[in-house]
């Protein structure tokens, strides 16, 4: 269940856990969201009164810095996804947990996507698409070497030719 | 101040820039006779008119031609347009300054319409549409005489069944074997109209009317507008005496105010576009015509499917009538969504045994969920309606507070929403039912299933419940609330494994 290795075969069975980085991709994320928040609190609150405005900036990304990471981390520890011979489970969320079962013989087609950050620290997500536009199947921190393998594997899986 | 009498005040000139740029004051003649003001502003008037009149000078330019040139677009188009009827593929010529032939093979067809809009009704003719697999662009044929349009599209949906039964690839990728390899192709020529055609079901105008009163957005307007009446009400009755009277009044006239717009609106959109409302079934696809401005003509193939939605209100549900909605999605990811605007409950069964070819779309028995399930039903609606009635309330304190009593109608509310929500499962199909105002029973084919998942909130985990959603091809995913979480689990790991099975 090595996470940061690059295997050929799919994990079976077990239940896999997201790349340590991603904890990186998302406590970044996250400060950015808080930071800007509070830039914009402390901008509206400057013409009132600065000293308030600096107050609230400093409080606000310490605090809410504090509490993203947290909720990052906490993200990542939570997130799992699982192959089975006949479909790949996924299962992730903090306050709201949720799982979804999406059978291989559904899914028509498999993108890897990287953001500017992920691509920064070597990761990637995958994206599984089934016939449903609702259907929730996505990878969100696999590495990058990993990606490509188990994007063909799973294809082959599906039946799919992965003629690109 | 120059005043020597006989002098005449010189008529109007025009000033020169040196003379006009200077400050002159001309006095007054006093005790004169009565004067007109400067004969310069007929000139003035019409200077102020003058872009109006331009505007409308240049959009006449301008309109005219445009109008001319689109019509000649039009006449051109029309006359380099050419198609040619094949055995297994449809060429259409067109194009003015680039020739383009399009070849739409029959098997490829995913649904043929025809419509006619006011226009083309007058003079007896309808476009044909042709939608194919793969996501490029409808063929359209504008215009053909409505007997050769529906001729044409008789064959196209003939040519592509018996195309589909001797093995070539179906429109959604699934391989299609002939049971018994011989193949029949005595196609008749397309200018008999194909027998064969058997309809289920015609609305008259007065079952459009029925289904146009008991919709449930009359309902929703009626409760919609009692509420905002509520909060109108409030805020007249502050001045007022009887505050508590003039608060309800509001409140019920507007509900009464806002069912009957609705109503009518309803009931007049229902009898232009729904008029003639037909269902019938030709080969493998579900036919459905309606319209009277805008003659609509729908061909939907029953492995398009994805779902089917049968939907009440307890007006209806009084009435024993029902609407069906019919969700149909295309490999190419193309979504329709048909409505059958009311039923009797009691034909439903056969509808849709009729219509889809089997039995196997029967609703399966419900199964309800647990008691905490209710408990959060009924909390969850006693708050809503808590939070909507709060503000007149509040607002007539003291004498509001009886209003706030009203909340306890989420009780009631509560109890009947959970005797008619659960799901269902039965070999062939997977049900979701809930709500109350508009109730509907989502029944999904398991072939159909893509996908299924669950969510739970930290108070639903607390109750040990989840929602389950299932996921189908159309971009709508039916799902229940407050489901016990080991049957949630339980069947989102099974249901979509069995949907391989199941095909």
């Amino acid at each position: 269940m090595d996470a940061t290795a690059a295997p050929t075969d799919l994990p079976e069975g077990t239940s896999q856990a997201l790349h340590p980085r991603t904890r990186v991709v998302w406590v970044v994320q996250a400060w950015l969201t808080v930071v800007v928040l509070a830039v914009a609190a402390a901008v509206g609150l400057w013409f009132l009164l600065p000293v308030l405005a600096v107050t609230v900036l400093a409080v606000a990304v310490l605090a809410g810095g504090l509490v993203a990471t947290l909720w990052a981390r906490l993200a990542w520890a939570r997130w799992h996804w699982t192959v089975w011979d006949d479909a790949i489970e996924l299962r992730h969320g903090v306050v709201i947990r949720r799982e979804s079962l999406v059978p291989f013989h559904r899914i028509q087609q498999i993108d890897v996507t990287r953001g500017p950050l992920e691509r920064a620290l070597g990761l990637s997500s995958l994206v599984l698409r089934t016939a449903a536009a609702t259907s929730d199947a996505g990878i969100p921190g696999i590495a990058h070497e990993r990606a490509d393998v188990l994007r063909h594997r799973l294809l082959e899986r599906a039946g799919l030719d992965d003629a690109v | 101040m120059p005043s020597e009498p006989g002098d005449t005040e010189p008529g109007p000139r025009w000033p020169s820039a040196a003379e006009s740029s200077a400050t002159l004051a001309v006095a007054p003649e006093i005790d004169g006779p009565p004067r007109r003001t400067s004969g310069r502003t007929p000139a003035v008037l019409a200077a102020g008119a003058a872009p109006l009149v331009i505007f409308a000078v240049l959009v006449a330019w301008i309109a005219v031609p445009i109008a001319l040139a689109f019509l000649g677009y039009g006449i051109l188009s029309w006359r380099r347009r050419s198609y040619r009827v094949g055995s297994t593929e449809l060429v259409v010529d067109e194009g003015i300054l680039t020739r383009r032939r399009r070849v739409v093979p029959y098997d490829r067809v995913q649904e043929v319409d025809t419509r006619q809009n006011l226009a083309a009704r007058l003079f007896g003719v309808g476009e044909l549409r042709v939608a194919t697999a793969g996501g490029s662009q409808d063929a359209k044929l504008s215009y053909l005489e409505m007997p050769r349009a529906e001729g044409l599209r008789e064959h196209i949906l003939r040519r592509r069944a018996e195309l589909q039964r001797t093995g070539t690839t179906a429109p959604d990728g699934a391989m299609v074997r002939a049971a018994d390899g011989a193949a029949s192709d005595t196609a008749p020529p397309p200018t008999l109209v194909a027998a064969g055609t058997d309809e289920l079901l015609a609305l008259t105008p007065s079952r459009l009317v029925l289904a146009s009163v008991t919709h449930g957005s009359v309902l929703a307007g009626a409760a919609g507008g009692f509420v905002i009446g509520l909060w109108a009400g409030a805020a007249v009755a502050l001045g007022a005496r009887f505050q508590l009277a003039v608060l309800l009044g509001g409140g019920l006239v507007a509900g009464l105010a806002v069912a009957l717009a609705s109503g009518t609106v309803i009931v007049l959109r229902n009898l232009v576009e729904r008029h003639g409302f037909t269902v019938s079934v030709r080969g493998d696809d579900i036919q459905l015509r309606y319209g009277l401005l805008d003659v609509r003509h729908l061909s939907v193939p029953r492995r398009r499917v994805q779902q089917v939605t049968v939907v009440d209100n307890p007006i209806r549900r009084a009435l024993g009538i029902v609407s069906l909605e019919l969700h149909s999605a295309s490999a190419g990811g193309d979504v329709t969504q048909f409505e059958i605007p009311i039923l009797d409950r009691a034909e439903l069964d056969g509808l849709l045994t009729a219509m889809m070819g089997t039995d196997a779309w029967r609703p399966p028995e419900r199964i309800a969920r647990n008691a905490r399930a209710r408990a959060r039903g009924v909390r969850r609606r006693v708050a809503v309606s808590a939070i909507l009635l709060a503000p007149p309330a509040v607002a007539l304190f003291p004498i509001g507070l009886p209003i706030l009593a009203l909340a306890a109608l989420g009780v009631p509310w509560g109890v009947v929403a959970h005797r008619r929500a659960g799901h269902g499962l039965s070999a062939t199909l997977v049900s979701v039912r809930h709500g109350v105002f508009r109730h509907r029973v989502d029944l999904v084919p398991l072939s159909r299933v893509q996908s299924c998942r669950t969510r739970a909130s930290p108070f639903q985990r607390h109750a040990r419940l989840a929602t389950f959603h299932v996921d189908v091809a159309g971009g709508q995913a039916p799902y229940l609330y407050d489901l016990e979480a080991t049957t949630g689990a339980a069947l989102m790991r099974d249901l979509p494994r069995r949907s391989a099975r199941a095909a």
